[in-house]
């Protein structure tokens, strides 16, 4: 059962990881993009929907990719060219991308939305890695989007912290004027850092319906891009620490379908609440935003 | 040559330039004088590309620069400036400050390495200290900001190099050498354009003086056909009146409005206060001198109640009606730049008290009151008290700080740089302001890194050297006598 508890944990800990890295990005840069849910919804169906009708995981991928860009294009635009309030816009590209997503799904597949799934990314062994105890399935005998979820952490970290661009990126989110005063150019660098966080989500919403529920539902999401806000927030506006945080929420998630399948007495809603309360839990332990950039959230106007 | 074309520029309802035409010329230091809210500012940041004129050109040897340009427009034309408030990015090390600048360079160890060791280089050619390896920008001292952010303009190779009041908070001991290495880029051929309101340092160092008021430059001359009371003139329009007059002895046996005794406050092990002891007695003004950093802005914090003491006593007790306290940082920790200039005077509690009473704000009256200290203070506000505080030019913002304290009728007002960046008439406004209050009675503790200022406005003067305090025997007011004093010579 333990071998299982950590394969679901990776599994559950991937696409909140994938999200998270991108909002870690774009955090970083100064904005704070509660769209991030919308861009995984655009993701999952872009994927599912093509790979459906081409019969090819990998073009799902590719369209997934596409269809976070998309939508976070459309963010940028507005909360960074046009410097509407973050929180609003995000909030708009949420609403966007749920109705959006709900419409094609109906037109495509039926009113009722007609069952159907498409052929799942298979995990891909890693020789004698795989058969190791207790973890060898969890961590060597995944899918493609695990690994490279997992190899983007240390990537993303040396550039958030050791790269030129890493720190103009930092620049921008710490003191704007002061970057633009450089000629960083703190558009430009927010517009990298939101599309980039859309190939991302893109990329968590491909995971959830090419790799783990071979097929798509309304709001499959299902909160996991606000979930990635808070690991954000618990991992302190770093990578590393938006890993580690991560894995916690997948464990929780995780956890719950072990204790489901315990079949005790308690209701099994409060199980599927557990990660929610989780998220609660540490954000008012964890208090403060003593890490954040200190311009988050706060539109940009050139003089 | 560096060069302005009938350059206009418009905030609202001010016309902040008024067809300007400047020039200064390679291998000289020109000195832009004026009054706060003159233009100089607004001047030197559209020269920098940092704002856009909204008419006008500006040249750099016969070819216009686009306005708003990119980085790498800027590095091409190589017009490196110094900001009046420092541009640099708290929560990152000194390095990676450097590294957003000319050098250009990412931010992993071994490029921080040679960005510091470039630094260093650079800084030693000037004379400076650089801060000790890794060390962030919000635990350096104002002076070290300054220092660093000099040193990123001069990174940058500049042809054209803008200082706007860069001087104010560098020591005696500093501003030789700064000067000095402003005769340096001189010699080799750069154009220095220099912000200052200090008329003699003006006199002193530049070549050309350009004198502004009220977004029209008034007059261009060598520095060597003039003098201060001439620059003066032409600056406000008349002399600046009598200095404020050191008030008269207090009476000795008063009790103290004011009293420290063994104040001991330890930052990472280190005792950045070191067992205070100092008393204000109702009637006179203290002066507290010391070099940027050495436990000025910790001691303010202290009387202001914001940290906790390890040891020691302060009286009357901290966060009481009865002490105002007027901070170094204005922008950081006394004004909120997105609320009007009324209701920043209401954050202050006794003001809150008069203008709010049980919870309810009297805006009307809040609004008079208000526009009364604008006129008393002469702070130049485009829209008057609805004005937002961030609107004000940062001569304005600190002469509203000094309003609003001196408003609150307090018994004690402890001040801190109190005088930075105002000019001639400014200052004397201010100081004259403080020995009213004194001389009404009150008490007064300032402090400063400008001996000139000390001299001219206190009694008794203090001496604080790494968190130490110890009184300035009367026969050492002199400044040479200070410098060493400040230094850490024995008494």
């Amino acid at each position: 059962m333990l071998e299982a508890f950590a394969a679901s944990t990776i599994a559950m800990a991937t696409p909140l990881l994938l999200a998270a890295l991108g909002e870690l990005i774009v955090e970083r840069a100064g904005v704070i993009n509660i769209g991030i849910e919308g861009a995984m919804l655009a993701g999952a169906f872009a994927g599912v929907a093509v790979a459906h009708a081409t019969g090819a995981t990998l073009a799902g991928v590719a369209a997934a990719i596409g269809g976070g860009v998309a939508i976070n294009a459309i963010f940028a635009f507005v909360a960074v060219n046009l410097a509407v309030n973050q929180v609003v816009a995000g909030t708009a590209i949420d609403l966007l991308a749920a109705g959006v997503t709900g419409m094609l799904y109906q037109r495509i597949y039926g009113a009722t939305g007609r069952a159907f799934t498409v052929a799942p990314m298979r995990p891909i062994a890693l020789g004698p890695l795989a058969r190791l105890p207790l973890i060898g399935r969890a961590l060597f005998d995944q899918s493609a989007l695990v690994y490279l979820a997992f190899a983007l952490v240390p990537a993303i970290a040396w550039t958030i912290g050791r790269s030129r661009f890493g720190l103009s990126l930092r620049a921008a989110g710490e003191r704007p004027e002061a970057a633009d005063a450089l000629g960083l150019g703190v558009y430009r660098l927010r517009w990298i850092a939101l599309l980039a966080s859309g190939a991302l989500s893109g990329l968590g919403g491909a995971y959830l319906t090419l790799a783990y529920a071979d097929t798509f539902v309304e709001g499959i999401s299902a909160g996991r891009g606000y979930v990635a806000l808070a690991v954000v927030i618990v991992g302190r506006w770093n990578a590393w620490g938006v890993a580690a945080a991560s894995l916690m929420f997948g464990a929780a998630i995780a956890l719950q379908f072990v204790l489901q399948a315990a079949a005790t007495a308690i209701p099994y809603q409060l199980f599927l609440a557990l990660p929610y309360l989780l998220t609660v839990a540490v954000l008012a332990l964890m208090g403060g935003q003593a890490d954040a950039p200190s311009a988050l959230g706060e539109p940009y106007i050139r003089a | 040559m560096l060069e302005t074309r009938s350059i206009s520029r418009r905030f609202g309802r001010t016309l902040a330039l008024d067809r300007v035409d400047f020039q200064a010329r390679p291998g000289e230091i020109h000195a832009l004088i004026g009054e706060n809210g003159a233009g100089k500012s607004t001047l030197v940041s559209i020269i920098a590309g940092r704002l856009a004129a909204d008419s006008g050109q500006v040249l750099l040897d016969g070819a216009a620069l686009r306005a708003g340009v990119s980085a790498a427009a800027l590095r091409r034309a190589r017009i490196a400036a110094v900001y009046q408030s420092p541009m640099l990015f708290e929560r990152m090390t000194w390095e990676e400050n450097l590294a957003l600048g000319g050098f250009g360079a990412g931010a992993s160890p071994r490029e921080l390495d040679a960005v510091a060791a470039r630094a260093r280089q650079i800084a030693a050619a000037s004379g400076f200290d650089l801060p000790p390896p890794r060390a962030l920008v919000a635990d350096c001292s104002v002076a070290e900001r300054v220092r660093l952010e000099i040193v990123r303009a001069l990174s940058f190779e500049p042809r054209v190099l803008i200082l706007d009041e860069p001087t104010s908070l560098l020591a005696p001991a500093e501003l030789k050498i700064f000067l000095d290495a402003l005769g340096r880029l001189r010699a080799a051929g750069r154009i220095v354009v220099l912000v200052t309101h200090k008329l003699a340092e003006a006199l002193a160092v530049a070549d050309r003086i350009t004198v502004m008021r009220r977004g029209r430059v008034v007059a261009t001359m060598p520095a060597a056909d003039t003098g201060e009371a001439e620059l003066a003139r032409l600056m406000i329009g008349a002399l600046p009146g009598a200095p404020a007059r050191p008030p008269r002895d207090p009476d000795p046996a008063a009790a103290p409005a004011l009293a420290l005794a063994g104040v001991t406050l330890v930052r990472e092990g280190r005792r950045v206060l070191d067992e205070i002891s100092l008393t204000v007695r109702p009637g006179e003004i203290v002066g507290l001198a010391g070099v940027d950093g050495n436990g000025q802005a910790e001691l303010v914090e202290a009387i202001a109640g914001a940290v906790k003491l390890d040891s020691g006593g302060i009286a009357p007790a901290p966060g009481g009606a009865s002490v105002a306290v007027i901070p170094q940082h204005r922008d950081r920790d006394g004004l909120v730049l997105e609320m009007t200039l009324w209701e920043n005077l209401l954050l202050a509690a006794p003001l809150r008290a008069r203008l709010a009473p049980r919870g309810f704000i009297a805006s009307r009256a809040a609004r008079r009151f208000c526009a009364g200290l604008l006129d008393r203070f002469a702070i130049r506000a485009a829209a008057g008290s609805a004005c937002a505080a961030g609107a004000l030019s940062g001569g304005n913002r600190q002469r509203l700080g000094v309003a609003r304290a001196l408003a609150g009728a307090p018994r004690v007002i402890v001040a801190h740089d109190i005088c930075r960046g105002l000019d001639l008439g400014a200052a004397a406004q201010v100081r004259r302001g403080l020995a009213e209050f004194a001389a009404a009675g009150g008490a007064v503790l300032l402090i400063s890194t400008d001996l000139d200022e000390l001299l001219e406005c206190c009694g008794r003067l203090l001496v604080i050297v790494r968190g130490r305090v110890r009184e300035a025997p009367a026969a050492d007011r002199d400044p040479e006598r200070l410098g060493l004093l400040m230094a850490g010579a024995a008494a």
